[in-house]
């Protein structure tokens, strides 16, 4: 049995360490994903008060008549700060017209004017996207680290010698010793979270990892697809102009037939034609599954041609395995503990790396460490302290770049990325302490000053809280919180017993020193 | 409602970690009550399961249960957080 474990601690710690960075990246902008619409609003501060979902379908829809006519389908998705479309434009288009296909409306059916930014959609995409690589590459990258993080969740467990008579156990200031302590105590505490987060993560994408089941029993992916998704059978454009039926009513009505759901996505297929449909999707909160019904009207009539009512069966499951993991239909508490749950993961796979480094550091006694410690142990600053300095420039950028800046939102991207090399090329040449201690600090100065800076704009909050804003104060407020807790890191860093170099570079003093002697 | 589930799963947690003898010592002078080490778990055990039915008659059984695996998380990362203050004091 305890050769079985130790062969478990063994793949533990190696799964863990080949592709720990990467997994402390998704983690990380994972976690904050949960709060990515209220990192949107923050982030394009020129945008008032939330609006109401049909408010916001009806001034889509006045745009889209003026904009874009002509085109195959519209797209709306009616979201806090107004509604987001998007349309598939006419095949005769000019290149110019293909590409400017999407807009950010309000509810007067005028656009937008915020600044241009990714916002927190930016963090979102790139916990499976990745950035600066392919889309399917970055998957497939991402969906084997997942399961790279599964294996090493599972050896973990079986690696823990004493998960009950540890579970409440954390022993302070006793250094390696406390990380394990630590680094189980996340681990354990919060093992439901990291075995559903993982789990679900990779049934996310489950189509694309595993595609045989669904390739051996559907002859076309359309098939496949609708299977998945059923709706009305679909309509050819009747080249036949007819005019459109009023969206209100319409809207009304879909409200009665599901009195308790809101409006997710309104779809409209070949508007302005005789043929025209509006599908009306109801959005996730609520509801754990992400796969919903759908009812579908005549555009020109305005009649319930078809109501499709929620998928049951294995097509729920799988909807609600998504919606498990991106926690939408979760109400605000809930989405708290989701946050702090993905905190805890992410301080585990952060301690994680760090105790490789703890560890075998004890046992070097300031002998020349091989280039394997050197590499994980600049990689452990560059990421762990690294990586949330950046996401904290990405912040700074979306209020210091100037607004009229061509490509403003990839500038914004650019200065995250940049800051992270930054870090990266600091831990690189200072690995150890001093550097720690100067990315927290940065950090944590970073973020308590921002709402400072803020004071005088629209997301101050002060104005947050006279104008009822509270989500918006409470952004502030935790940024503050956040930032006090990397100062307290870095003073932890500070404060730490050990001597102020690390011992890589304490071995090649010592290395140094004996050259001379010799 | 989500207060109270989350109050009786850190008196289960609290209960459960005063019947190990490793924290009994730290934990004993705040314990309201002095039970036998036996009882105590009972009491821990009964506590836990008590928090379930109080959130998910509140929030349904779906996102109730759901919520539920978070507040045991929150609610025994309190009780290892005020062992380990309270270790770090002595």
């Amino acid at each position: 049995m305890s050769s079985f474990r130790q062969s478990q601690a063994l793949l533990h710690s190696w799964s863990g360490l080949v592709v720990g960075w990467v997994l402390f990246a998704i983690f990380l902008t994972g976690t904050v994903s949960f709060w990515r619409e209220d990192i949107s609003r923050w982030m394009r501060p020129e945008i008032g008060a939330p609006i109401a979902s049909e408010a916001a379908t009806l001034g889509a829809v006045n745009y889209l008549q003026r904009t874009a006519p002509d085109a195959k389908n519209w797209s709306i998705y009616p979201n806090d700060s107004g509604a987001q479309v998007y349309w598939q434009p006419a095949e005769d288009s000019t290149e110019q017209r293909r590409r400017d296909n999407q807009a950010l409306v309000g509810a007067d059916g005028l656009l937008l004017h915020s600044r241009d930014t990714k916002g927190g959609e930016f963090f979102y995409r790139f916990h499976f996207d990745l950035y600066y690589v392919p889309v399917m590459w970055a998957r497939w990258f991402v969906g084997f680290c997942s399961m790279m993080m599964f294996v090493a969740i599972i050896s973990g467990i079986i690696t823990h010698k004493k998960i009950f008579a540890d579970f409440f156990t954390f022993r302070r200031r006793k250094g390696l010793r406390s990380w394990l302590d630590g680094h189980n105590a996340v681990a354990v505490l919060a093992l439901p979270f990291h075995l559903m987060i993982t789990y679900t993560g990779l049934v996310t994408f489950m189509t694309l990892y595993m595609p045989w089941a669904g390739l051996a029993n559907y002859d076309t992916q359309r098939a496949y697809l609708d299977a998945l998704s059923p709706s009305a059978s679909r309509l050819e454009s009747s080249e036949n102009p007819s005019q459109m039926v009023d969206l209100a009513p319409i809207l009304a009505q879909s409200q009665r037939e599901w009195p308790d759901r809101e409006i997710g996505l309104v779809r409209i297929e070949h508007p302005g034609d005789a043929n025209s449909r509006i599908i009306i999707t109801p959005s996730s909160s609520g509801r754990i599954s992400v796969k919903h019904g759908s009812l579908t009207y005549s555009g020109t009539t305005g009649k319930l041609v078809h109501k499709q009512n929620d998928p049951t069966g294995a097509v729920s499951v799988y909807g609600a395995m998504i919606g498990l993991h991106s926690g939408r239909y979760a109400p605000d508490l809930l989405r708290w503990i989701y946050f702090l749950s993905g905190l805890a993961g992410t301080v585990m796979v952060g301690s994680g790396l760090v105790m490789w480094i703890v560890k075998r550091r004890a046992k070097l006694r300031g002998e020349n460490p091989g280039i394997g410690f050197q590499i994980v142990e600049r990689l452990n600053v560059g990421f762990v302290a690294g990586l949330p300095f950046a996401m904290t420039v990405f912040l700074w950028a979306n209020r210091l770049l100037p607004v009229s800046l061509n490509n403003r939102a990839e500038w914004e991207v650019h200065s995250m990325f940049a800051a992270w090399a930054v870090a990266l090329l600091g831990s690189v040449i200072r690995p150890g302490r001093e550097t720690w201690k100067w990315l927290f600090g940065m950090t944590g100065t970073l973020l308590i000053i921002l709402p400072i800076f803020d004071l005088n704009g629209a997301r101050s909050a002060v104005a947050s809280l006279r104008s009822g804003d509270t989500r918006m104060f409470i952004f502030s407020l935790a940024l503050v919180v956040l930032g006090s807790l990397f100062l307290l890191a870095a003073r932890g860093v500070h404060l730490h017993p050990k001597p102020a170099v690390s011992a890589s570079r304490q071995a090649q003093k010592k290395a140094a020193n004996s050259d001379v002697k010799l | 409602m989500a207060a109270l589930s989350f109050l009786c799963a850190f008196v289960g947690f609290f209960s459960l970690a005063v019947a190990m003898d490793r924290h009994s010592r730290t934990l004993l002078r705040y314990s309201i009550i002095h039970l036998h080490k036996r009882l105590q778990q009972v009491l821990g055990v009964f506590s836990l399961i008590a928090s379930y039915p109080i959130i998910v008659l509140h929030n349904g059984w779906a996102v109730g249960s759901i919520t539920w695996f978070g507040i045991q998380s929150a609610a025994a990362g309190a009780v290892l957080l005020l062992i380990s203050a309270r270790e770090s004091v002595k």
